[in-house]
């Protein structure tokens, strides 16, 4: 086993990894930015070092100061987390040149799976069944205009080189392909560094079913069951759960063993997730493989009871899976709510500044993977997740009511979230039925408003703010706030006294 | 005493009065006999007929941030008049007319020209912000009246990318 890890992430997915390398034994080096100074993985980490400014080219995507800083720590392994470099070839590839373990994949499966086109090619002759649509990327706009004739329109755009719902569009008429191809191109381009797309016919209301799958080094494949990721806003999951409530043990079985084939196929290994979509009439078609572990994860860690981020890494070690597929079950039901940062009343766009106040909730069947603290700054330069809420309990419409319980005692003050809306989703007759399609947000929330909120509440909130406006000029927050800033306002010490009215 | 507050653009008034243990309150032709006490410096717990209600709360410069059984408001306390009341929705207006991102960013494209027509809904410019695209759209009908900004340019949520002008009956 290593004796040192470095984690080439930052927020909640590294304070995650630091947690289950430190009950392993094994001793951490965080890399942070220089907007990451004092974020709590860096506090966590045994050792830290910085590795540049704050743009993510600058510091957490640059591979040669990542590699540099392994080496000075010595340590043995790099995790990646998700995101920035974990599905970076180039990356890998560069590790396992410097003698340093890549926690993941081996750089040429990743390298096959990551290239969304050749994988489709390799999972047709696998005879993995996959959405019909392009098998090659085409230069020109006209040879894409014939492709989306022969496919049908509606069609889906996606990267190439994709993943995270970057560069993906769907285009349901001729007039609109030229536009959207334009800008699935550049989203491709500036999120990959690989502006190539290709076309798909666009399932009509599938699910997001997928599959965790372990694979050590020596062939042993297991999966860990589905977690069903419908429930997507522009095109990123928010809320997923596991099990799904459209598969039962016949097709879970099928789907399953069709998702170790896709592993077998590309010659995969370590922590891996095989996504599907699901029709209506329960057909399923390979979508891709995320070659990394997922922001999800928590899920099936709760439901199967595994440890995935300590398998991992004990995969990586060159250590045996120690489980067989029939050992394996699932227990219970979990559902995950990803909380973001992000103006609700501003079309939901990322919010950033300081974490004013804050209180996760706790109790029975309660997880919180989170990357904050109180007086923490979450800064503009990054995906804006701040924590993962877990719920587990006993069947799904136990962990809805447990899940709602949970957001309702999450408190965010300072910085704008998207709580208020998770808790409307899960308290929604539709998510309750399970009746669970990846357009469910289009179709049900659309016009959905933060605005509309509990006239009580609002009474509550004003005589709160009319009890601390009478006991309280300020907080002491405040206070040192001004005197920093040196915007004293004498207005505000005379209290409710005001010149003449105009008019 | 008086409160005046603006929460969701909204004025508000507020009587409170203490009587003895308690606060009686006005608002919004409610009248509630409340028992209010401060937990602690950011939890306020408010008790109404014997059913207590927890609310989060912190005060900054700008305002009251809250957190009331999972709805969040942002309470700024009224040192205006009506006419200043108008003058936010003329600064809406305002809005309107100067095209800003919502966030800081990057001008990836500009879909119009100066002088050009534009109808409500239409794109103007299309900004990248944490590797998102966000199509910037008109709200209004008129004209593009001066453009600020280029493709390429990295723009500040406080300035205008272009102008507008609206189009008069």
């Amino acid at each position: 086993m290593f004796d040192k890890l470095l984690i080439a992430n930052r927020g909640e997915i590294a304070v995650r990894i630091i947690r289950a390398c430190h009950e392993m034994g094994i001793s951490t080096v965080a890399v942070y930015s220089e907007a990451d100074r004092k974020s709590l993985h860096v506090q966590m980490a045994d050792e830290s070092v910085c590795i540049g400014p704050a743009p993510a080219s600058e510091s957490y995507l640059h591979i040669d100061r990542i590699i540099q800083a392994a080496q000075n720590k010595k340590a043995q392994a790099i995790h990646p987390g998700y995101g920035f470099l974990a599905e970076n070839p180039a990356f890998s590839s560069r590790c396992e040149k410097e003698g340093i373990v890549f926690v993941g994949p081996n750089s040429k499966a990743m390298d096959l799976v990551g290239d969304k086109v050749r994988a489709r090619q390799t999972m047709e002759k696998a005879g993995v069944p996959i959405i019909p649509g392009m098998k090659c990327v085409y230069k020109k706009t006209k040879e894409y205009e014939k492709q989306a004739q022969d496919i049908g329109y509606p069609v889906m755009i996606k990267a190439s080189a994709g993943g995270g719902g970057k560069g993906m569009r769907i285009v349901s008429a001729p007039d609109q392909l030229k536009t959207a191809l334009e800008a699935g191109m550049r989203e491709a381009k500036s999120a990959f560094g690989d502006e190539s797309v290709y076309l798909e016919k666009c399932i009509q209301k599938p699910r997001h079913v997928e599959f965790q799958i372990l694979a050590d080094n020596y062939g042993n494949i297991v999966h860990l069951f589905e977690r069903e990721c419908s429930i997507q806003r522009r095109h990123q999951k928010i809320i997923e759960e596991s099990p799904s409530q459209a598969l039962d043990d016949e097709l879970r079985n099928q789907m399953g063993e069709v998702a170790k084939k896709v592993i077998q196929a590309t010659g995969y290994n370590n922590a891996g997730t095989v996504e599907f979509l699901l029709d209506k009439d329960r057909n399923f078609y390979f979508l891709e493989v995320n070659a990394r572990l997922q922001v999800e994860h928590p899920v099936t860690e709760l439901i199967t009871g595994l440890d995935i981020v300590q398998h991992q890494i004990a995969i990586a070690a060159g250590e045996k899976l120690n489980m067989e597929q029939d050992s394996l079950s699932q227990n219970g039901h979990a559902i995950e709510c990803r909380i973001y940062a992000e103006d609700p009343e501003n079309n939901f766009l990322p919010s950033s500044g300081r974490i004013l106040f804050l209180n996760e909730p706790s109790g029975p069947g309660i997880r919180i993977d989170s990357g904050i603290f109180q007086d923490c700054e979450v800064p503009i330069y990054y995906d804006p997740i701040l924590s993962k809420l877990i719920v587990w309990a006993e069947n799904r419409e136990m962990a809805c009511e447990r899940m709602i319980q949970a957001l309702d005692n999450t408190v965010i003050l300072g910085v704008k979230t998207c709580l208020a809306f998770l808790k409307e989703v899960i308290s929604s007759p539709d998510f309750k039925r399970g009746d669970t399609t990846t357009d469910f947000i289009d179709q049900h929330f659309s016009d959905w408003s933060s605005m509309k909120k509990d006239p009580f509440t609002r009474e509550l909130s004003l005589m709160a703010a009319a009890f601390l406006s009478q006991n309280q000029r300020y907080n002491d927050r405040s206070d040192e706030k001004d005197k920093r800033e040196g915007s004293f306002s004498p207005w505000k010490t005379l209290g409710r006294w005001r010149l003449g009215r105009s008019g | 005493m008086e409160y005046e507050f603006i929460v969701d653009n909204e004025l508000k008034k507020l009587n409170m009065e203490q009587q003895g243990q308690s606060h009686s309150i006005h608002m919004d032709g409610h009248e509630y006999l409340a028992d209010i006490k401060s937990l602690s410096p950011h939890i306020i717990s408010i008790s109404i007929k014997d059913r207590m209600y927890k609310i989060f709360i912190v005060r900054s410069k700008e305002g009251f941030h809250i957190q009331c059984q999972g709805d969040s408001y942002f309470i700024q306390e009224s040192d205006q008049d009506e006419g200043e009341i108008q003058s936010s929705e003329e600064k809406s207006r305002k809005d309107m007319l100067n095209i800003k991102p919502t966030m800081p960013g990057k001008v990836i494209k500009i879909q119009v020209n100066e002088k050009e027509e534009i109808k409500v809904g239409q794109t103007l410019v299309i900004v990248e912000a944490m590797k998102m695209e966000n199509e910037i759209k008109s709200s209004i009908n008129g004209t593009v009246k001066k453009i600020f900004a280029a493709e390429g340019d990295l723009v500040d949520s406080d300035k205008p990318i272009m102008e507008l002008e609206e189009k008069t009956e």
